[in-house]
């Protein structure tokens, strides 16, 4: 199973109460690594997840340099960075 | 339109501010990093539209080309609901929240639901264009830095923020949910934009652009890029420059004064729309219409 390591906007680490910068677990899909995500940190699942369980329309999940949005997208063997941020960022 | 005359501007935000912002709100100073460095710009001469396009201005479009805006492709609006973010069945510019028309009624409010694609369709059919951020940014506060629009002091009844309906200063996330909790449950997904102009004259900019700071968040033709490639910033802004995101100005009217600064700067997907962005359109070339 492969390491996913997590990218996210610091304003998380405060939502979270918890540092977030260098975080990562070991995935065999997108949307594994979001469940640990959520399940850990669980303020971040409405930020991540719509109702339905889909990536929300409001969030931007990046593996590597390419945009995710099923989250059964394989993680690489090799691992990967899992970027994470809001569609609207600032303020 | 009115002309926005060339000229030198300070684009960004001191850092003497930023450390003021910092101090007096919620969000450590990193979030801010991306206004700086403060830096001079020469704008070049240009007309903007005085206030954002409206939902009247909007539907003589949509009339003419039968044009669709993603929202209504989609089937559904984001809303911010009772705890966050939801997709609202149904809700676009037409019809912003159930049972609530747009036209007749709100004709005169700015246009929301409309994503980037959106709005420069719109520009390209009225002639004009989206506003870069740094024209943006000078049209609302004038060659002299200031961080509203009328001036360095805050004043809610001069710009339509959260503020403006609370009636008392929200500086951290605790007040503003408190006063959105209350807010949602009377008003819904109903967006409280006012009518384009209604914080003229004492609200406006220099060059006397209403709604520059509030009202609704506006789309600029800018992608979202360091000010200073060379300046750390936070993780989150750096994916945003990655991945495309375009530039957002102005603050809308659920938003802190800190967001409706002059020198805010919102980075956006250019896909997404939601009930508190809209735009205004810049044009080159003296237009024919002076609304």
């Amino acid at each position: 199973v492969n390491e996913v390591r997590f990218v996210l906007p610091g304003s998380w680490s405060a939502l979270a109460g918890s540092d977030l910068s260098g975080i990562a677990c070991t995935a065999a899909t997108v949307g594994q690594a979001l469940t640990w995500l959520t399940q850990r940190y669980p303020v971040l699942a409405q930020r991540i997840f719509a109702d339905d369980g889909t990536i929300a329309p409001w969030t931007l999940v990046c593996l590597g340099n390419e945009r995710v949005s099923d989250t059964g997208t394989p993680v690489p063997a090799l691992g990967g960075e899992l970027r994470v941020i809001a569609a609207l960022m600032g303020g | 339109m009115i002309l926005v005359p060339a000229g030198p501007a300070m684009i960004g935000s001191p850092e003497a501010h930023l450390d003021q912002v910092t101090a007096e709100q919620h969000h450590a100073r990193a979030w801010f990093e991306d206004e700086t460095p403060q830096h001079a710009r020469q704008i070049q001469a240009f007309w903007m539209d005085r206030t954002p396009v409206t939902n009247a201005m909007f539907a003589e479009f949509t009339e003419a080309t039968g044009y669709l805006t993603a929202a209504e492709r989609r089937g559904f609006g984001l809303v911010y609901g009772a705890r966050y973010w939801v997709r609202q069945p149904g809700a676009c510019w037409r019809e912003p929240a159930p049972d609530t028309g747009a036209l007749p009624g709100r004709d005169q409010h700015p246009v929301v639901h409309v994503d980037h694609a959106d709005a420069a369709a719109y520009a390209a059919w009225a002639g004009k264009r989206l506003p870069a951020e740094d024209e943006w940014e000078y049209a609302a506060h004038g060659p002299d830095w200031s961080p509203w629009p009328w001036g360095a002091q805050w004043n809610p009844a001069l710009a339509n923020t959260a503020e403006y309906w609370a009636g008392n200063a929200i500086r951290d996330t605790d007040r503003w949910r408190a006063w959105w909790t209350r807010w949602f449950a009377f008003r819904g997904p109903l967006p409280a934009t006012t009518p384009a102009g209604s914080h003229s004259p004492d609200g406006d900019s220099p060059f006397g652009l209403a709604d520059m700071a509030g009202n609704v968040a506006e789309w600029t033709a800018s992608p979202y890029a360091a000010y200073d490639p060379g300046r750390a910033c936070d993780a989150g802004f750096e994916t945003a420059m990655r991945h495309g995101y375009r530039v957002v100005r102005g603050g809308s009217w659920k938003h802190f004064r800190y967001q409706a600064r002059t020198s805010e700067r919102i980075a956006c997907l250019p896909e997404y729309s939601c009930f508190d962005i809209g735009f205004r359109c810049a044009a080159d070339t003296p237009p024919d219409d002076k609304d």
